[in-house]
Parts: C-alpha cells; structure tokens; sequence
C-alpha cells in the first residue's frame, strides 16, 4: 500500500445537476500513487460524475478535485497533464489505424517525440495482435478497442489513471488481461481510480474498494479487511437498504 | 495543439466515405455544368452575332450574352434577347420577370447552382456531424481529457472540415476551368478571369458560413441523426423555404398592380387623351381629310395644320404615359427590394444574389439592362419615334371613327441609333454585391461564434 501524497483527491465533493437531482453528495477520496481505488455502486450512485468532475466536464457544485495538487477547476489544462482516462465505451476513430489513433493522442497527451517502434511496443504490452497495428479501428472488437483505449492511456505516462468501468461489456478473457495490465500500471506507481460494476474483478485488482449509493460513498474497505469480508455481500446489503436521507 | 487536431480532422474526413461521394459529385457535376453551359452560352451568341445585322436601322435591339452564364445563368434565360421598341409600347418579354426576380433564378443546373445547393447542403451536413458525432463516438471526451483548450478543438476542426470540403471544389474548379480553356472560353478577356476568381472567393465565403452553421447546430445536439436532421431542414429552410416566401410576403406587404392590369390602365389614358386629341383634330380631318368622297384630300396641308394643335395632347399623353411608367417602375422596385432584403435572411439568396452579379446575370445587370433600354428609348423617340403619329377621331355615336397615322419627320435618310448593351463594370458589380458580401461576412462572424461559445460549454459526457 502507497503511503505518499495522493495523486487524486476529492475534498467534499458535491455535485447537483441543473434539474435539482443531487449526483454526488459531499464525497470525500483519494488516491494515491501505486494504489487502485474501485468505485463499485449501482447506475446513478455518483461514480461516473465523480470521474466526469476529475476531468472537469463538468463543475462541481461545492468541492474541489486535486490532481497532483492542482484544482481541477482553476487549473484543467494543467491538472490534466497529469492524468489519462479510459471510458467504458471507446469508439476512437474508426478510419484510422490502431497506430494513427495512438498517435494522435499521444501527441494531445504531450507526446510528440514517438517513434513508431514507441507506438508498437505499447500495443505489444497491451497484448494487441500484431496484425491489428496497422489495421482500421472500425473493425476491432470491443476487447480490442479497449486494449487501444488502455495503450493510450499508457503512453501518456500520466501519474493518475481514471477508468470508467473499463471491463464492461468484455469477455472474462480479455477483462483478465486488462486487469492484468492494471496490475502493471499499479506496480509503476500509478494511482488509478476505476468505476466498475463487477464486484470480483474490483475486490481481485482494488487495493480501496468504495461502494456508492445515491450520490454518497457509503463505505470503503481496503484489501486487507476484504479478506475477512464478503464483498458481494456487503455491495447487496448496501443495495438492498433504504433510500439515503436527502442531506 | 491545433495543428495536431486540424492534422487529425484533416486525415480522419479523407479517410472518410463522405470524402469520395462529395469529391465524385463535385468532378462529375462541376465541369460537366461548365461545358454545358459555355455550349450553350456558345449558341446563343452566335445567334446573336447574326442578328446584329439584322438590327441595324431598325427599332429592334438584341442583347448580347454574358460568356460568364457558363457559370451563372440566374436571368440569363428570362431577360430578352431581342426588344422591339414602339411609340408608346415595348416588346421586351421577359422584362415583366422584373418584379418576381426570385423565383426566375435558380432553375437550371449551373456553377452557382451547385454551390448553393448540393455543396451548401453537403457544407451543413458534413459540419453537422462533428460535434455530436465525436461525442457519440466518445472521442471527444478522449480529446478533452487530454490538456486541450476546447478554443483550440472547435477552430481545428472548422479549419481542418473546411479545408476537406474544399480540396473536390478546387480540384473540380480547376479542371472545369482547364476544359473550358481547352473549348475556347475567353477566361483572359473583359475582366472574366477577375470575375470568376471573385466567384470562387464569395463561394468559399459562403460555404464556410454554412459550415459555420453545420458546426453550430452540431454543438447544439448530442445523437448525429438529430444532428443530420436538424441540419437538413435548416438548409430546407434557408435554402427554400425564406427565398420562395420572400416575393409573396413582399406582396403582401406592399401591394403593386399586376403587368396587366398596368398595361390596361396604362391603355385606358392613352386612348382618353387620343380621343381628345382626335377630338381637336376632327375640324382639321373634316376640312383637309374629308371622307364624303366628294371632297380632295390634301395630306400635307392636314399634317401642317395638326402640328399646333396635336402639340399640346401628344405632350400631355408622353409626360402622362412617363409618370405612369415612373410611378410603376418605382412601386415595382421598391417591392423588389424589399423581396430581395427578406431574402437575404438565408445565406443561399444573398450568395446567389452575388454570384450571379459576378457572372453578368444576376439583379444588378437586368436593372442596368432596364436603364440601357430606356436610355435608347430617348435616342429613339429623337430620332424616330417623335416624328411619327397617329390621329384617331370617334364620333359620340360611335358611328364614325377615323385614323390617320403618318410622319412627319424631314426629308432624307433616318438615323437610327445604335445599340450597344454594356455590361457593368466590375466596380460596379462590386458596389452592387457589397450587401451581399457583407451579409456573408456577417454570417459567417455570427454562426461561428455562436458554435464557438456553444463548444466551450458543450456537455461531453
């Protein structure tokens, strides 16, 4: 477990959305380098606005988001720098290449002294078939996007990670192996924060599991007390119990 | 940061299936529309090259062709080839399409026409998709999680669309141009070449306002298809809907006479002022012209002594019969006017407007045609039309009526003059498509900011 300065952090964090619904509810997280922080909780409980707040898509109502210690509101583009960000669903540009969408994000994230041999050697590690570098997006499978949407991540070489549930929707195979590169990227020293519906892949990979219910993080339990507990059992219950008292 | 996504938006619509259609349209229509048309323009002249034989000394004029409706035919079909001028009336058909303008432009396919259709429509759709439809795709939340300024997004992808969109109109401007070189059109003569490159520039103005307005209502939706809809029926409504209803709400606003209610009115004074005279002139007819077959006519004696008297009717019908026609032409103007100001609300009537005066068919050339016209009316009327007339007598019963038409120009040969259509200048055609130009201008400042202020607060979740 990481002892050092979180690279995310959400200080009372509240989030109320034009039509009055209250998504995130004075959440209080972070994460540090080296750690993987699952947000587990069902559709609407705040984890894909909590991710959306970090990124600044959106304005917090009250709080603030820090990453590396820079807010996120006064400062996105800085704060930015620091972070890479795979979302549940990654389409990229299906005319192009694995590589040319590589490419370009790279050079968004900064990067703009690659090689090819740069590109190639991280679909490598993401266990992207060699015959798909230079193959047209739109005819990847969802695992195979996904690992393009982890590459990107990689090659900026950002210190934070934001996943928004990343396994969704893939086979067991290839959401073993993407976790198996989050494991990776923890052993660097990533800090990564991940939203996720699947309970067994968040207690395999989670060093923090937080479960989430309308707007609030009502528990967290790290990898150690998970031994002793049942985490489904835990996420059910949580599930199951009345509607939270509106703060 | 730009250059990357301008870079990106560039590759990523060549690549693009879009990019072929678009390009195959454009090589196959625009130069094909070119050759036509200078085919055709090519006819027409020549047609008009034999005529001018025929129209010396006569009062018949013939209007010479624009070369330049190869690009741009707008009036060119409804102004009138021939006119034959007469005392008081003038055979110039198509001239009534003066007052409903609108609806006589844009009928056959052409540059122009292409331009502010199919690549406007194709300008409003291609630009409709690229907000929403990264956002579909969830590239655009990639994008902005990366330290990117959404500025810098918007103007890349304006700039890096754009240019896609240009690189098949060039291409096929290019090789239309280089055809019609190769048939003989006169690119290098009477300032065409100034023309047309003033075409090309109005429309990449025009376009990049519509794609303006693609991109706009692109940052307005969130799903392509609504995007794409939405488009399409913006372009419907600016492209169709404002130009058609521009003339019937002109009218209803200010309501002018029809053609033919003015030529039977304008008929009526004539006749009234022509019974008066004849009136005058029946003492004269009846000593000089008598018709009881006893009596010798003496038809110099008659045209002598009607001169005094038919003076005074014969000013009276032309100043009537000018005011008449003045007061028409104004009422008629102003109308056009103000159908051509609503119009101008879409983009399409205020580039067409433009367009077509650059290619010599357009508004600002069928009122100078109008002005040339009655310019040689007054030569005429010196030369010809003043010495000649017609004395007409009705009795009250109705029982005896009695016309006498004559002239009395002096002897030898008459001196007809001559006719020579001048197009406007280019300075001219300049100060007559500022409006127009300005309206483009204004266009493309109000869609992209809008689309602009819309990005930088467009929800890409």
């Amino acid at each position: 477990m990481a002892t050092s300065q979180p690279i995310l952090k959400a200080d009372d964090l509240s989030m109320r959305y034009e039509d009055g619904v209250l998504a995130l509810d004075h959440l209080n997280l972070d994460v540090r380098p080296g750690e993987v922080y699952c947000l587990l909780g069902a559709n609407g409980a705040g984890k894909t606005t909590t991710i959306n707040l970090f990124l600044n898509f959106i304005p917090p109502t009250t709080g603030t988001c820090f990453i590396n210690g820079i807010d996120v509101t006064k400062d996105p583009l800085e704060a930015k720098k620091y972070v890479a960000f795979v979302s549940e669903n990654v389409m990229l540009y299906g005319n192009f290449t694995a590589r040319q969408n590589l490419d370009f994000f790279a050079k968004l994230g900064g990067k703009t002294a690659l090689a090819k041999n740069d590109y190639y050697q991280v679909m490598r590690r993401v266990s992207l078939q060699e015959k798909a570098f230079d193959q047209r997006v739109k005819n990847f499978s969802k695992g195979m996007r996904q690992k393009l949407g982890i590459s990107i991540a990689i090659i900026k070489d950002a210190p934070a990670i934001l996943l928004d549930e990343p396994t969704s929707g893939l086979d067991p195979k290839a959401a073993t192996e993407f976790l198996e590169i989050m494991a990776e990227l923890k052993n660097e020293g990533k800090a990564i924060l991940m939203s996720t519906h699947d309970i067994f892949r968040a207690k395999e990979i989670g060093d923090r599991v937080g479960i989430m219910k309308e707007g609030r993080l009502v528990m967290e339990r790290t990898r150690q007390e998970l031994q002793y507990e049942d985490l489904v059992k835990i996420y059910i219950d949580y599930m199951k119990s009345e509607p939270l008292a509106i703060s | 940061m730009f250059r990357t996504i301008f870079n990106k938006e560039l590759l990523d619509q060549i690549l693009s299936p879009k990019f072929l259609i678009v390009s195959l349209l454009c090589l196959g229509l625009v130069p094909a529309s070119l050759l036509l048309n200078y085919s055709n323009y090519q006819n027409v002249f020549h047609e008009y090259d034999a005529s001018q034989k025929e129209a010396k000394n006569s009062t018949t004029v013939y209007r010479e062709p624009s070369a330049l409706s190869t690009f741009g035919i707008g009036l060119e079909s409804v102004l009138p080839e021939k006119v034959t001028f007469s005392k008081y009336e003038t055979d110039a058909k198509g001239i009534q399409a003066q007052t409903e303008v609108l609806s006589q432009i844009n009928g056959k396919l052409d540059f122009v026409v292409i331009v502010s259709f199919l690549l406007g429509l194709l300008a409003v759709l291609y630009a409709g998709m690229m907000a929403s439809g990264e956002k579909e795709a969830g590239t655009l939340k990639l994008m902005l999680a990366n330290p990117t300024r959404r500025s810098t997004v918007i103007a890349a992808k304006f700039a890096g669309g754009f240019s896609v969109l240009m690189i098949p109109f060039a291409i096929s401007v290019f090789v239309g141009t280089l055809l019609l070189l190769l048939e003989g059109f006169p690119l290098f003569e009477a300032g065409n070449l100034a023309r047309i490159l003033s075409l090309l520039a109005l429309s990449v103005l025009y376009l990049s306002a519509l794609f303006s307005l693609g991109l706009l209502i692109s940052t307005w939706t969130h799903k392509t298809s609504l995007a794409l809809l939405a488009s399409f029926f913006v372009w419907i409504f600016l492209t169709f809907i404002i130009p058609k209803t521009s003339e019937p709400i002109a009218g209803l606003i200010r309501r002018v006479a029809s053609e033919e209610v003015m030529k039977a009115n304008r008929a009526q004074v004539r006749s009234q002022i022509e019974k008066e005279k004849g009136k005058a002139l029946a003492p004269l007819m009846a000593k000089y012209l008598p018709n009881d077959g006893q009596g010798k006519w003496d038809w110099n004696a008659y045209t002598g002594a009607r001169g005094p008297i038919a003076k005074e009717y014969e000013e009276r019908l032309d100043q009537t019969l000018q005011k008449f026609d003045e007061d028409y032409e104004r009422e008629r103007s102003a109308r056009r006017a103000l159908s051509l100001n609503i119009a101008r609300l879409s983009p399409a009537s205020a580039y067409t407007q433009a367009a077509l005066n650059f290619c010599h068919t357009g508004i600002a050339d069928l009122e100078n045609f109008s002005r040339s016209l009655q310019a040689h009316y007054i030569q005429l009327y010196q030369a010809v039309f003043k010495y000649s007339f017609q004395d007409t007598f009705s009795s009250d019963d109705g029982k005896n009526n009695r016309s006498m038409g004559g002239d009395s120009s002096p002897e030898g040969k008459i001196d007809y003059p001559k006719f020579r259509y001048a197009f406007p200048a280019y300075e001219d055609t300049l100060r007559a498509t500022a409006p127009d130009v300005i309206l483009l201008v204004l266009f493309n400042l109000i869609f992209f900011s809008a689309a602009y202020f819309s990005f930088t607060r467009y929800d890409v979740r």
